[in-house]
């Protein structure tokens, strides 16, 4: 059988075709440069309509007069003039600075303790690990439901067992004064939050040659000089991480938690700036002032994201 | 490519005759509510859509639930965003607030239309009044009196009281703490500025006082003053459920644990729906404090000026205003309805507990902060922030009271700047 004879003039065709296409479309290395923005264009499309057009309405927002239903009239900078002169403003700073600081030191030590200790080799070791990532997994509206009747002053468990266990014959009212309602508050945070320390401290544990550690024995170190000079330094980059990542997420996000225990009470003790804005906009009806505390909030969380964006660029380009 | 360009037109034009609105056209009344998922309300609400329809065929009423956890803010959002629905429900502060801030559709014409006298309504409808037009239709009212567990009296060896010392004693009596019964209930948790307010009004206006008179602060006026003194003893004395919430002491009452609770008469229902003991022996009698005087809370229906069928939903309003859904307000809904003289005798008769609320409805105020309901709840945050302060941080009703009246000058101060 004669094998067929290839088209001579047909292949000329396309490549001919071929030439013209390439005449007026990109050639290879600037296509290889669009591939990348071609693939995230449906993200950016999607976060630009759920989340850049919100926001910067909600700036268009800030620099009008209140109104409902129709945008007010263009007020310029009195929004934020207003907010930032008002008598609740330095203490909803307070509050949400509190909160942010609480939440950050007691994550990093609660999930630095269990990290330390999930570390080791023990029995049941895979079992502890998961029961520790429970709180993590937990949607905060049933966190927030079940911790509020675990406080509850006349049926919660917690004053039961306080009793129980002789630890004091009056009842304590964890979310009826302050501060104990923003210790209370915290401590659910923490809870909640822990588990994400413990994952990326375990991470970094990882990471360290356990030969640095033989190294320190034979030269006569113990648990705690080990801990100091050899652990610590070593999950360095992951605390820097973590503190700048909890800082952003507590600090912007401190709503869920305490708008189901305490809406900001006792006498706004547990109110911090996202909770002032919810009350400015839906039940003052002041667009304009909730969205000036908006795009303040933004400011002060994109601070804190360029400064992790900035050490996690750092990190990239030394291989750290 | 002419060909084209003239289909793309006349596609275009019968695709925009679709998208506009035609008055003639049948249309869905959208009313979203949460009051669709009550056990009181709901029945009375399907009756008004199911003749509603009936009536006006092609035309449908949505009834669309939504938790009231959120409604009120979703309402708000939509309103907000130029897209309301056809039915706006709102309670006292916050119809004054919609009306001031031009977000509602007058209903004159449409009361005039079908021969409804403005004057009929309850005390009340001035909420939703101004400049002499009315911008609501009132659908009930939940003026508060005093439900009592008739049993949990007759076993303290008490009878219903009548003046306020027989109102403590009795708060006192039934209170047993090893069996967690208390004897009166009231709120006690910090938080929901709202919920506190509407709480406490009552016994405030009960000893004469408010926190406002004629668009003044009026904290530090005695009756006020004497009406934080005795919500400070109650809590400090551990006379009512301290720090629960609304629906958990509620809840106490229905399961027989709570003796007396002042709320409007709508917590019958829960009441016979959640223990028919309980309701074997509910009553109910006006507020026995010093002055005998009573809020209430008015729910309103109004159409919001950017709905779609305002026409529609203005008629679908004012249907409810007609007597046979008036009298099922009543005897399914168990509340008193918008109109005056609409409740059926034979009702009270069966329904003894229903009188004291028959009665307080014509007297009663209205919660919101008097001359200055637009701002109602900014009031009702600075108000409870204080009373909060009173109660969970040791400070006296006096230091409370002049702490609060600075506060609310400085507010109205603020308000008339601007």
């Amino acid at each position: 059988m004669m094998a067929a004879r290839p088209d001579v003039a047909a292949l000329r065709d396309f490549g001919n075709r071929r030439e013209s296409m390439t005449r007026w479309r990109f050639d290879w290395s600037t296509r290889e440069k669009l591939v990348p923005f071609c693939f995230l264009a449906p993200s950016f499309a999607a976060l630009a309509v759920v989340s850049l057009y919100p926001m910067a309405h909600a700036l268009f927002i800030s620099f009008h007069a209140d109104g409902v239903g129709s945008v007010g009239r263009f007020v310029g900078l009195e929004q934020y003039e207003r907010v930032l002169s008002s008598d609740y403003f330095p203490r909803v700073m307070r509050i949400s600075v509190l909160w942010t600081v609480g939440n950050v030191m007691f994550v990093l030590a609660a999930g630095l303790a269990t990290a330390l200790m999930l570390d080791r080799n023990f029995p049941g070791r895979a079992l502890a690990r998961a029961m520790f990532i429970l709180p993590w997994a937990m949607p905060y509206v049933a966190a927030g439901l079940i911790w509020g009747w675990m406080f509850d002053y006349e049926f919660g468990v917690l004053n039961y067992v306080i009793r129980s266990a002789g630890l004091g014959e009056s009842k304590v009212g964890f979310l009826l004064a302050c501060p104990d309602a923003l210790i209370s508050l915290t401590s659910v945070s923490v809870w909640k939050l822990f588990p994400l320390g413990t994952v990326m401290f375990l991470a970094g544990l990882q990471t360290i040659p356990s030969d640095h550690y033989e190294a320190a024995r034979v030269d006569g170190a113990g648990p705690v000089l080990c801990l100091w000079y050899i652990t610590l330094p070593g999950l360095r980059n992951v605390t820097i991480m973590l503190t700048l990542l909890i800082t952003i997420w507590t600090f912007g996000r401190a709503f869920t938690i305490i708008f189901l225990l305490t809406e900001g009470g006792p006498a706004g003790c547990t109110e911090t700036i996202v909770i002032r804005s919810y009350l400015e906009a839906f039940k003052f009806f002041h667009l304009g002032a909730a969205s000036a505390i908006g795009v303040i909030v933004l400011l002060i969380s994109l601070a804190f994201s360029i400064a992790y964006l900035a050490y996690a660029y750092r990190r990239e380009v030394s291989g750290g | 490519m002419k060909t084209v360009l003239s289909r793309v037109a006349v596609a275009a034009a019968l695709l925009s005759s679709l998208a506009l609105p035609d008055p003639a056209r049948a249309a869905d009344i959208t009313w979203p509510s949460h009051q669709w998922g009550e056990a009181n309300n709901a029945p009375v609400m399907l009756e008004l859509k199911r003749r509603f329809e009936q009536e006006n065929p092609g035309n449908t009423v949505q009834n669309i639930t939504v938790p009231q956890a959120v409604f009120f803010d979703k309402q708000f959002a939509d309103i907000a965003a130029g897209n309301p629905a056809d039915v706006a429900t709102m309670y006292d502060p916050d119809i004054r607030a919609y009306i001031e801030a031009d977000l509602l559709e007058p209903l004159d014409a449409y009361y005039a239309a079908a021969g409804i006298a403005i004057d009929t309504l309850i005390p009340t409808r001035t909420l939703a009044q101004k400049d002499g037009k009315i911008y609501g239709v009132p659908f009930q009212i939940n003026a508060r009196a005093l439900f009592i567990n008739e049993r949990l009296l007759n076993e303290a060896g008490l009878q219903p009281p009548r003046t306020f010392d027989e109102f403590q004693a009795a708060v006192r009596k039934m209170r047993q703490p090893d069996k967690v019964q208390f004897g009166y209930a009231t709120v006690s948790k910090p938080g929901n500025a709202a919920v506190f307010y509407i709480e406490i009004a009552p016994i405030v206006a009960g000893f004469g006082g408010g926190f406002f008179k004629d668009g003044k602060p009026n904290a530090t006026a005695p009756e006020t003053v004497a009406a934080m003194k005795f919500i400070k003893s109650l809590h400090d004395q551990e006379l009512i459920p301290r720090g629960m919430e609304i629906n958990a002491y509620r809840q106490l009452f229905i399961e027989g644990k709570v003796g007396m609770y002042a709320t409007g008469a709508f917590f019958a229902a829960s009441v016979a729906n959640g223990n028919k003991d309980t309701f074997a022996h509910l009553n109910a009698i006006p507020l026995p404090l010093p002055r005998g005087k009573t809020t209430a809370i008015t729910v309103f229906l109004g159409v919001p000026k950017a709905a779609k069928n305002k026409d529609l939903a203005a008629r679908l309003l004012i249907r409810m205003l007609e007597d046979d859904i008036q009298t099922r307000i009543v005897t399914v809904g168990k509340t008193v309805p918008g109109r005056v003289g609409m409740i059926p005798e034979s009702f009270v008769a069966d329904n003894k507990w229903f009188k004291a609320f028959e009665q307080a409805a014509l007297t009663a105020t209205s919660y919101a902060p008097q001359g200055a309901e637009q701002y109602g709840a900014e009031i009702a945050k600075i108000v409870v922030e204080h009373i909060e302060g009173m109660l969970f941080s040791g400070l006296s009703a006096d230091e409370a009271a002049q702490r609060l009246q600075k506060a609310l000058d400085a507010f109205i101060a603020s308000k008339r700047k601007t």
